[in-house]
């Protein structure tokens, strides 16, 4: 029996049993705590932080952590590092996230049709992605970014577009592997559109390679997003964001380290949480369908 | 140091002394609440040159027994009682290396599989000799020596360049062949052999069997047969064990077991085989039913779903392993006994 | 055997002109005009003149990539007017110190990664397993250049223990003593995530291995548990870990622009660094496509060696 049929609401039963997985497995409990735990600091910015993170205090520069009112001391211009870290969050997060998720929907949807259609089209996807795959690590987001100029918007479009091919082998290998599926479905039921199957067929099988994949790219965001803003790509000062904030406290690393080590340690944090829930993801769902491209 | 180099042949075959004996060995998998009994008290005992077979469907313990017995279950196995005799000696007890100087030399094992059970990255010369030289101190070209001498014994032609070929290379029941000669080339006391002409054609199958029955003769091994196939023990074993649900239900020798078998899953066993003379393949269940998952043990006699001579007490009970109809040397675990025409009572006496 | 290379050959060389053609379109998406990008702003107006005539600036795009690729196989990757220099120079300059440093780098995390993954895998679940399991996770969710920093600080400004920068004294006395003083906290940067990756993989390859039924074979001969790992397992695990190690390759030498920039060593990825400060647009497409080629082929090189070790892969 095919699952042709809506898939069941999720029922009170099924949500408390999901929950007690979930609570059951140390890492992932950890790693869902440490992105809550941003994601308040982010939200509630505003009332938490204890200083506005654009002020500048030439009287207070290179603070030392617990010196004084600043808990965490302050950078070159006399910023309280701590309120940075706090409104800092935000973009940490939507860096790492965004790209994930507009990835996921177009390089999706590339990959839906190329494994679909099938043809001329796929071979042209798949060579695309082939040559895509071709500039390791930061390479191609870096030529990206620096093509578009720095800022926050090429940053984010630099990363989706080095994100996509993955998704759409993902999601592509999927629909070939149940095409044969879909098109006796197709024939069998009259009325359905293509479109209305391909959903419901495909959806339920690319939910957990794409859970899987997106949670630990997410992860692998934070790294890409502060490697970019520190090799001066991302969003400029005085905007909050760590790894900005890392790359211009370098100068005074013999002095005042604190100032780059602090946003360091705080993009380590959030890598961190992402990174225990991917694993923990990857080995609830089937573990071998997807392949870490780390 | 293990003994490579030939030994004596045998002269007679003599079963009164045991050579290897499991005694009331159980294994099981997981811990505490999830633990799964896989083999329940287990006794079985070859002689000196003896043959044993035991037979049973898969998943019934048969497998599990021997690799216990070996020290070689997988991760998350366990013996949780009983012991291993070797010569008397209880290898249950024995340190990893002493064990480890068991295996080979004391006790050999043939798989199931040729094409898995060798190193697909290696000769066959090279994982043959490797024993020989690194633990039992033969030099390389003595080692060759010894591993075409096997390789001749075992029937495999241009044994010499067959040396230096890779498993992937050669037919399955070369492969085969190959691992029976590694198996016998410490001499061992014992040579378990797991179904080891399953996943063979036809032909081939008596061509392995005749082979290992000859090999244990002429090297005067005790031999112990795996087998979910009656059909198999019929012309090598001197006796037969049926295994059912991790459990021994039934002993005797083998003309005895044929003649006269006294379990009615047994009986079921034979009654399969003649009806499958021709070449179908026989992996289909020839008994109604599917063996007990050990996961789920099933109340009283764990046969009782399947069996056509049930009653009230097979369900409430599980039947004890005793023999007593014929002084000891067929023993039976069975409430009705339905052949022979008597049941057995609850708690008889009855050797085992 | 070399049918397989040529096949191969064949099969990455689409791939190549792909990269060609995307690092040709980077230079297109950027607003404003061409010439001032490729000259920079400061260039003259009769420069600007040449360079639209020389690359046809003018014409539609595929003439333009047409001319690209004709630089391109003549060695011209255009003018690099940071360091006034034809980028071709500027990269040919630093290729050596780059691959040094990759090249160590690869070095330090195979070795370390192959036999930290197999201690561990050697007792899955132990302390040391779940020990290794930590110290990956770490070093998956630190950016390299953090921990460049941290070594820095730890090593060479706290201890005083290593240099902190360049690749040689500032005296200029340039021993081998003094280039390894230098190697040592660059590389360990360089190589921190990808040993963490083969660490992992080689762990996951052992666990899959080790209970194989070639494996009972030999415990079942005697064989012990040393040997099982060496010579049984870890060359049966190796195939996968090979696999790996090549993409870590890739990872390594774009790693490296954020390695070198943090420790001023003087290789590609520096001036890449310093490109991007300036904007020099050529030098960054130039650098792209040389260590974007270079990781084909150095994928190509780790098939033709894994095939020549795994005779099967060669009749498939």
């Amino acid at each position: 029996m095919t699952a042709i049929t809506q898939a069941a609401p999720v029922t009170n039963r099924a949500g408390s049993a999901l929950l007690k997985r979930v609570l059951s497995n140390a890492s992932l409990t950890v790693g869902l705590a440490i992105i809550a735990t941003i994601i308040v600091l982010a939200l509630f910015a505003d009332w938490i932080a204890p200083f506005d993170p654009l002020h500048v205090d030439p009287l207070a520069r290179y603070q030392r952590p617990f010196s004084g009112w600043h808990i965490l001391g302050t950078d070159e211009l006399g910023r309280d590092i701590l309120s940075r870290l706090i409104y800092g969050a935000r973009f940490a997060l939507l860096v790492a996230i965004l790209p994930t998720v507009i990835a996921l929907l177009i390089g999706g949807a590339i990959g839906l049709s190329a494994g679909y259609i099938g043809g001329i089209w796929d071979s042209v996807v798949m060579r695309v992605f082939d040559v895509m795959f071709a500039f390791p690590g930061i390479l191609l987001a870096l030529g990206i970014s620096a093509a578009l100029g720095p800022g926050l918007n090429s940053m984010i479009i630099a990363m989706v577009v080095v994100t996509i091919p993955a998704f759409g082998r993902i999601v592509r290998g999927v629909v070939l592997g149940i095409k044969e599926e879909l098109y006796v479905e197709a024939a069998r039921t009259l009325g359905y559109s293509h479109t209305r199957i391909a959903l419901r067929h495909i959806l339920p099988n690319v939910l957990g390679p794409a859970v899987v994949y997106g949670t630990l790219q997410t992860g692998r965001n934070v790294i890409l997003s502060a490697s970019l803003s520190f090799l001066g790509l991302g969003p400029q000062p005085p905007t909050p964001e760590w790894g900005q904030m890392l790359s211009s406290g370098r100068t005074a690393i013999a002095t005042a380290a604190h100032v780059a080590t602090i946003p360091g340690l705080a993009i380590v944090f959030l890598a961190v949480g992402f990174n225990l829930i991917g694993d923990a993801a990857r080995d609830m769902l089937d573990p071998r369908f997807t392949k870490d491209r780390s | 140091m293990m003994m490579f180099t030939k030994p004596h042949p045998a002269q007679t075959i003599c079963s009164s002394d045991a050579v290897f004996e499991v005694k009331d060995l159980g294994v099981a998998y997981g811990r505490d609440a999830a633990s799964v009994q896989v083999v329940n008290d287990v006794s079985l005992s070859v002689g000196r040159g003896e043959a044993l077979g035991v037979v049973g469907e898969s998943g019934c313990g048969k497998s599990q027994t021997m690799l216990a017995a070996l020290g070689l279950l997988p991760r998350g196995g366990r013996i949780t009682s009983g012991q291993v005799l070797l010569e008397g000696r209880n290898l249950v007890d024995l340190s990893p290396r002493e064990m480890r100087a068991v295996r080979g030399s004391g006790i050999a094992l043939i798989s199931q599989d040729a094409l898995t059970s060798l190193n697909p990255a290696m000769t066959i010369g090279t994982q043959m000799a490797e024993p020989m030289i690194h633990y039992g101190g033969m030099s390389r070209s003595a080692a060759r020596t010894r591993c075409i001498e096997l390789l001749d014994l075992v029937g495999i032609p241009g044994a010499a360049t067959r040396l230096a070929s890779y498993p992937h290379e050669l037919s399955g029941g070369m492969r085969q062949r190959a691992l029976i000669a590694m198996a016998i080339s410490a001499n061992p006391k014992v040579l378990i052999a797991d179904e080891p002409t399953t996943a063979l054609d036809v032909t081939t199958q008596s061509q392995i069997l005749r082979l290992i029955d000859s090999l244990r003769k002429e090297l005067g091994m005790a031999l112990i047969l795996i087998t979910h196939d009656l059909g198999v023990v019929a012309g090598v074993a001197d006796r037969v064990a049926v295994l059912y649900a991790g459990r021994v239900v039934e002993t005797a020798e083998t003309e005895t077991l044929f003649a006269s078998p006294r379990h009615p899953y047994t009986k079921a066993l034979l009654d399969t085989i003649s009806q499958l003379e021709d070449e179908v393949s026989e992996r289909l269940n020839p008994i109604p039913g599917l063996p007990p998952d050990p996961r789920n043990p099933v109340q009283g006699c764990p046969f009782n779903p399947r069996c056509d001579y049930v009653r009230e007490v097979c369900r409430a009970d599980l039947p004890a392993l005793a023999d007593s109809v014929e002084g000891g040397r067929h023993p039976v675990r069975c409430h009705v006994d339905p052949f022979v025409g008597l049941s057995l009572t609850m708690a008889s006496g009855g050797a085992r | 055997m070399i049918s397989f290379i040529l096949n191969r050959a064949l099969q990455i060389i689409p791939v190549i002109i792909g990269v060609t053609l995307a690092t040709f379109l980077l230079a297109q998406i950027i607003p404003g005009d061409p010439a001032d990008v490729l000259l920079g702003s400061m260039a003259s107006e009769e420069a600007r003149q040449q360079l639209r005539l020389s690359l046809g600036l003018n014409e539609p795009i595929y003439v333009q990539y047409a001319i690209y690729l004709k630089n391109l196989l003549q060695g011209d990757l255009g003018q690099s007017f940071t360091f006034a220099q034809p980028v071709t120079q500027v990269i040919v300059e630093r290729l050596f110190n780059t691959s040094l440093l990759a090249i160590a780098a690869i070095i330090l995390a195979s070795v370390a990664g192959v036999a930290a993954g197999t201690w561990a895998a050697l007792k899955p679940g132990s302390l040391r397993d779940q020990g290794l399991s930590v110290v990956v996770l770490f070093f998956n969710s630190m950016p390299s250049f953090w921990l460049g920093l941290v070594l820095i600080l730890t090593f060479g400004l706290h201890l005083r223990l290593l240099p902190v920068g360049g690749m040689q004294d500032a005296t200029g006395s340039s021993g081998i003593g003094s280039l390894v003083a230098h190697m040592v906290l660059p590389t360990i940067t360089l190589a921190a995530w990808s040993l963490a990756v083969i660490a992992r993989m080689t762990r996951s390859a052992i666990l899959d291995v080790i209970n194989s039924d070639y494996i009972r074979t030999a415990r079942s001969r005697g064989v012990g548990e040393a040997r099982i790992v060496l010579r049984h397992a870890l060359p049966n695990a190796m195939p996968s870990v090979i696999t790996v190690i090549g993409m870590q390759m890739g990872f390594l030498l774009s790693g490296a622009v954020l390695t070198e920039t943090v420790f001023s060593w003087p290789g590609i990825g520096l001036a890449m660094f310093q490109a991007i400060s300036t904007r020099d647009i050529p030098l960054i497409q130039g650098g792209i496509l040389v260590l974007a080629v270079a990781f084909v082929l150095i994928n190509f090189a780790v098939d033709i060696l894994y095939a020549y070790f795994n005779p099967k892969v060669k009749l498939a």
